[in-house]
């Protein structure tokens, strides 16, 4: 199914100052968003995702490229005249305005009908549950209810794409979790576009459809949760979402049953395009599909690599116990669940075992 | 629509066109009269407003003229009286409205000090002239100087609140922890710290005195002219280039004395407690 | 000694000079408003409210009481005069403190210390500086016939109009606007703009709907500042209007310099006074009810 675009962002760089204190905040972005997706930008701060947003917004001017609105060209189109609306990362209401006065900015000045106005209004206000509170002021109310407001706010003019500059940050952590549950129905219920920032992976994973992993101006990648968490491109993106444990090795031989030799010692055979013989790469393996045996355990899975470790620390978390295990000059992360294998005690001679299928092979 | 080269330029929303533009006709406006009245002053002309040449004849007028010079002094005198006067009070008054704790003729001190400001200048200077008249207060310069100690006080005091209110309190609890005294505390401590708010609040009292003239019109008597009032009499009896010579000088006067509180102040804010 | 005994010491001098060389005659003066004229000069200590009468009333030549609107009219020119300039201040000064506000600091400071530099000099000269630009030949018909908009020996001659005198209390209190107007709109924060603009507001809507109302407490402050001394002024008026139109402030200086009517001047004064004290009062309450929006977003409250 051939999907809508709805942000066509073509070669778009952004350059601050020039000559040698030159910064490139954004560097030769390309990337489609489609129609009724929810698109996270990830990625640590300064990485240059608030930059992106804001010249879709169009408070920012590029150096270089092209933006595309549903196939018009919009990137010489001032703020006002963009149909995209912004929930800013501490809100920006309108002290002097109430709360519906605030909702109903974007359609007073789009010269709605009264009647429309408040029609919609009501309707956005009910939305985002906030009925009861539009006479208030905005000073009157806590971050949690601005943060709904501004988003009420945003909703209002019927925007076909919405973007959010990390709009959850200021809350506290339990009414994160739950404005995550609530943005992410609200998506689906408006079926609006939303372009969501932020620097938190869970947030991003737990929320988007897709994820954009951006660091220092450059997308690492570009893929859903699933493929974003399983099977990164890079070491950058492998250590930013989740943990990662990496093997330094070097490739083998090619073909057939590529494979590859540990730094440490120890080969796996493990499939993946582009790389040739005596290639030097990164094998990564999420610490919850290493396998933590004892000492005479016998290999479960014919494929896989065992090596003798050591337990240096253990994190009991209730559902889970994190194991920090020295290997072959390397502490390498585990992670086991409760009950489904013996329990380890710190110093203890273990066994582990790294199944090539839950290998991925990652550039040096 | 498409347009491969970069585009016209780019404003960011805050930044309003033409506001610039604006800005330097509001600095021109307020500006050009001044330049025009130095230029004039150099006026070789008679005529104080058709300019044929330039010549420095008005300025050395001046020095011969008598007049002005007893009217300057007269003027020195009593800024350098009525100033410090106001310094010394307003000090007192800013010490105690800031370190003294909450007490309850507060609101109505900060009201009395202002006070000064928020009456217009005529009905100040009418009131006080009848003041003197009526309780038979002859004292020549000293109504005077008494008249302007009186408005100089909100104009020292501005400053040295502004510079108490900036200075850490903790920096006396501290000398304290250190066995000093109030007394010396304040000596040691607070005072050195205080000395350029206070030289600014002299320099503004100073300023403020030098040119008042509505009041100093109306309460100075016969014989105790400030430099603005003779000014005053010199344009009503005609309009001569002298007129601008003198002028020219007192704005440099209060020009100089303002930018030396300036850049006082400026090297006060940089120089603040640390910690 | 105790704080207490301090607090006084430090208060006392102030008080007493403020007290008695202020609020005294203050008071004294609102008595001499309704005592009886001496026509030397000075008063007689008798109660009489005929200076407050003689504002509105006259007796003509047949001794009756009859309206005289001779004061009435000198009250409108100062209120209209005063109120023009007040609105031309904050037509020149809102564009001027805007873009002050948004300068990098350093800038904003050196551009502060040139507004305020006027201030602090002599207003007498810097009103005479307009005698010799507006004066029948002076710099402005120079300039006019420089640039031929008028003949050699013609004059725009606006002196002694109040044209000149509207220009004279403009260029006297114009600092006086801006910078509580300054002070306003760098409270202002940025971003509330673009939040204006990302709900499709134009440049001239986000001046009225956002700028204004938010630096309403600027725009009221700077206005008061501007209202009260134009009322009163003596100068512009003076050298400006030629000493013909007057305003109410050379009103009360004739009767101390050459009519010598004592209570009269203290009437009026009063009066000045009384228009003061409800602009002070307009301002308070303003400045009140504006205070609550100085805050937004996440800051105002813990988020």
């Amino acid at each position: 199914m051939r999907k809508n675009v709805a942000v066509d962002i073509q070669q778009v760089t952004k350059i601050y100052g020039t000559g040698n204190a030159a910064v490139t905040a954004v560097n030769n972005v390309t990337l489609q968003i489609y129609d009724n997706e929810f698109l996270t930008l990830l990625g640590p701060s300064g990485c240059g995702k608030t930059t992106l947003l804001r010249m879709i917004a169009g408070f920012e001017d590029m150096t270089k490229g092209h933006i595309n609105l549903f196939g018009e060209e919009i990137e010489d189109l001032p703020p006002n005249q963009r149909p995209v609306n912004t929930v800013f990362q501490h809100y920006a209401l309108f002290p002097h305005l109430s709360v519906y006065e605030n909702v109903a900015f974007g359609l007073r000045r789009l010269k709605k009908s009264e009647a429309e106005i408040d029609h919609r209004c009501k309707e956005v206000l009910a939305l985002t549950q906030m009925e009861a509170l539009a006479e208030r002021r905005p000073s009157q109310m806590s971050g949690g209810q601005q943060q709904r407001v501004a988003l009420a706010r945003a909703l209002a003019p019927n925007p076909k794409v919405l973007l959010l500059d990390e709009p959850l940050s200021a809350l506290d952590l339990k009414l994160r979790q739950a404005m995550r549950d609530e943005l992410k129905q609200l998506q689906q219920k408006t079926g609006i576009t939303f372009i969501f920032v932020t620097h938190d992976q869970e947030e991003a994973l737990a929320m988007s459809d897709r994820i954009v992993v951006i660091s220092e101006g450059k997308v690492q990648q570009v893929g859903t949760p699933q493929a974003v968490y399983e099977a990164p491109s890079n070491r950058f993106v492998a250590n930013f979402i989740g943990e990662a444990n990496m093997l330094e090795a070097s490739c083998k031989t090619t073909g057939k049953n590529m494979t590859f030799t540990l730094v440490g010692g120890g080969t796996l055979k493990i499939s993946t395009p582009d790389v040739a013989a005596g290639d030097a790469v990164t094998i990564m393996i999420r610490p919850e599909k290493v396998k933590v045996l004892a000492k005479t355990g016998k290999k479960t899975t014919p494929s896989s690599l065992q090596m003798e470790a050591k337990v240096i620390e253990q994190t009991y978390l209730g559902s889970v116990t994190h194991l920090d295990l020295a290997c072959d000059g390397q502490t390498l992360k585990a992670c086991i669940n409760q009950g489904a294998h013996a329990s380890f005690a710190t110093g203890d001679e273990v066994l582990i075992e790294i199944p090539a299928d839950n290998c991925r092979v990652l550039r040096s | 629509m498409a347009n491969p080269h970069r585009k016209s330029k780019f404003r960011p929303i805050w930044d309003f066109p033409g506001f610039g533009g604006l800005s330097v006709g509001f600095f021109a406006f307020l500006y050009v009269p001044i330049l025009v009245l130095v230029a004039y002053s150099f006026n070789g002309s008679k005529f104080a407003m058709v300019w044929s040449e330039f010549s420095w004849r008005w300025y050395l007028k001046l020095l011969e003229n008598d007049d002005i010079h007893s009217a300057a002094i007269n003027s020195l005198i009593v800024a350098f009286f009525a100033a410090p006067a106001a310094t010394i009070m307003a000090t007192l008054a800013a010490l105690v409205m800031v370190r003294g704790g909450p007490f309850r003729s507060r609101a109505f001190t900060a009201g009395l000090i202002t006070l000064p400001l928020m009456v217009p200048e005529i009905v100040t200077a009418v009131a006080t002239l009848i003041f003197f008249a009526l309780l038979n207060i002859n004292l020549g310069l000293i109504n005077i100087i008494l008249a302007h100690t009186v408005f100089c006080i909100p104009f020292a005091y501005m400053p040295i609140r502004a510079a108490l209110e900036a200075m850490d309190p903790g920096l006396e609890v501290a000398a304290q922890d250190l066995y000093a005294g109030r007394w010396d505390a304040f000596r040691f401590v607070t005072l050195p710290l205080l000395t350029p708010g206070i030289m600014s609040g002299f320099m503004l009292a100073f300023v403020i005195s030098i040119d008042d003239f509505i009041i100093t019109l109306m309460v100075a008597g016969a014989g105790s002219t400030t430099l603005p009032v003779y000014i005053y009499s010199m344009i009503r009896t005609g309009v001569t280039p002298e007129v601008n010579a003198v002028s020219t000088l007192l704005l440099a006067v209060s020009v100089i004395l303002v930018s030396v509180y300036w850049l006082l102040s400026s090297a006060n804010r940089k120089g603040e407690a640390i910690g | 000694m105790s704080i207490k005994r301090l607090r006084l010491l430090g208060l006392l001098p102030t008080w007493v000079t403020i007290g008695v060389l202020m609020i005294g005659p203050l008071l004294i003066m609102a008595a001499v408003s309704l005592m009886e004229a001496n026509v030397y000069g000075g008063v007689h200590l008798r109660f009489d409210v005929s200076s407050y009468v003689q504002i509105l009333f006259d007796k003509n030549l047949f001794d009756e009481t009859e309206f005289n609107p001779a004061y009435l009219i000198i009250i409108l020119r100062s209120f209209m005069l005063a109120l023009g300039a007040t609105g031309l201040a904050l037509l020149i000064g809102f564009p001027a403190a805007y873009y002050i506000a948004r300068q990098p600091d350093h800038r904003k400071n050196l551009l502060v210390f040139l507004i305020t530099i006027p201030f602090w000099t002599n207003l007498l000269v810097r009103t005479f500086a307009w005698v010799i630009i507006l004066g029948r030949g002076g710099f402005m018909d120079q300039v006019g016939s420089f640039l031929n908009i008028i003949g050699p020996d013609e004059s725009i001659n606006l002196m002694y109009t109040n044209t000149a005198i509207l220009i004279g209390l403009v260029y006297s209190y114009l600092p006086l606007m801006v910078l509580p107007l300054y002070a306003s709109m760098e409270k202002m924060d940025v971003r509330l703009l673009e939040a204006g603009a990302d709900l499709y507001a134009n440049r001239y809507e986000l001046i009225r709907r956002i700028i204004v109302p938010l630096t309403m407490p600027g725009i009221i402050g700077g206005s008061i500042l501007v209202f009260v001394p134009c009322l009163g002024a003596f100068i512009a008026p003076d050298l400006l209007g030629g000493g013909k139109k007057l305003m109410l402030g050379s009103l009360v200086q004739l009767q101390f310099a050459t009519s010598r009517n004592w209570p009269f001047g203290a009437a009026i004064a009063m009066m000045l006074l009384a228009i003061v004290v409800v602009a002070l009062m307009v301002n308070a309450r303003a400045a009140r009810r504006h205070a609550v929006y100085e805050q937004t977003g996440a800051e105002a409250t813990h988020g």
